[in-house]
């Protein structure tokens, strides 16, 4: 069984307030990323992050993050993370988890749209538009 | 008055993974990748006016849904004198309040919020198969 991915969002960071510590803050909400160079493409974002919260979360599992490009068919495989093992013994299953992907150097070949999709056990359980221009 | 204290249970965080990226079949980053440009700016995401909606004990989510219509229709075809007596009233304002705020009597009040309320006619159709 998979979890249910309650929220699934692209940003520069996630973080506990420390004076806070039951809210979390989304740092710069991402979704679509211009090129500044000149040709733009191909160009690297240093880094994203890639937030999910998780319901429904029992056992374990390997989870990895894929980024493909959408504006060709079929879909190609851009970039992804590691395979990481989530495990979620000692959680409820009606306990929100976060879980939180940090890609640095990420090589974008092409403008277009692209998915950045969340992989829990080989089948992609959520994704997520990314548009490069 | 019903209680008003709550608070946020905490979204746990389990782990934080920090990965170079793995490039598709194809797209390997060649070895000159510190000659690739890296300088990228993020679109900012628009942001629409907040609709707010005050919550009464006897409210529930279809009434904040006529709530909003009628706050649209009001702006928009009522004067900023009408508007306030409808916006008093989601408010749960008084009559002698508002008739205070205005001026007039709180009987004059609750003639015209009722004559403004009948001019008011809302729909409510099924979603579109």
């Amino acid at each position: 069984m998979e979890p249910v991915v309650r929220y699934m969002i692209l940003c520069d960071n996630a973080v506990t307030d420390p004076d806070r510590p039951n809210c979390t803050h989304i740092d710069c909400m991402m979704g679509m990323i211009r090129s500044m160079e000149d040709p733009a493409y191909p160009v690297v974002r240093e880094s994203f992050y890639v937030f999910l919260v998780l319901a429904n979360c029992r056992g374990a599992g390997n989870a990895q993050i894929k980024v493909l490009y959408q504006d060709e068919e079929p879909e190609r495989l851009i970039l992804g993370s590691l395979i990481h093992t989530l495990d979620f013994s000692g959680s409820s299953p009606l306990d929100l988890l976060g879980v939180g992907f940090r890609i640095r150097n990420c090589r974008f070949p092409f403008e277009g749209r692209y998915s950045v999709q969340f992989w829990y056990n080989e089948r992609c359980v959520s994704e997520q538009p990314l548009t490069l221009r | 008055m019903p209680g008003s204290r709550s608070e946020n249970v905490p979204i746990r965080l389990i782990a934080t993974f920090n990965d170079v990226a793995i490039p598709g079949p194809g797209f390997e980053i060649p070895l000159a990748t510190a000659m690739l440009g890296n300088r990228t700016e993020l679109e900012p995401v628009r942001m629409f006016p907040t609709i707010d909606v005050w919550m009464t004990e006897s409210q529930i989510d279809l009434t904040s849904l006529v709530v909003q219509k009628i706050r649209q229709v009001t702006s928009e075809s009522f004067s900023p004198g009408e508007s306030l007596l409808i916006e008093s009233w989601f408010k749960n304002q008084s009559e002698q309040d508002v008739a205070a705020l205005l001026n007039i009597t709180p009987e004059a009040v609750r003639i015209e919020r009722q004559r403004l309320l009948e001019r008011i006619r809302i729909s409510i159709e099924p979603p579109r198969a």
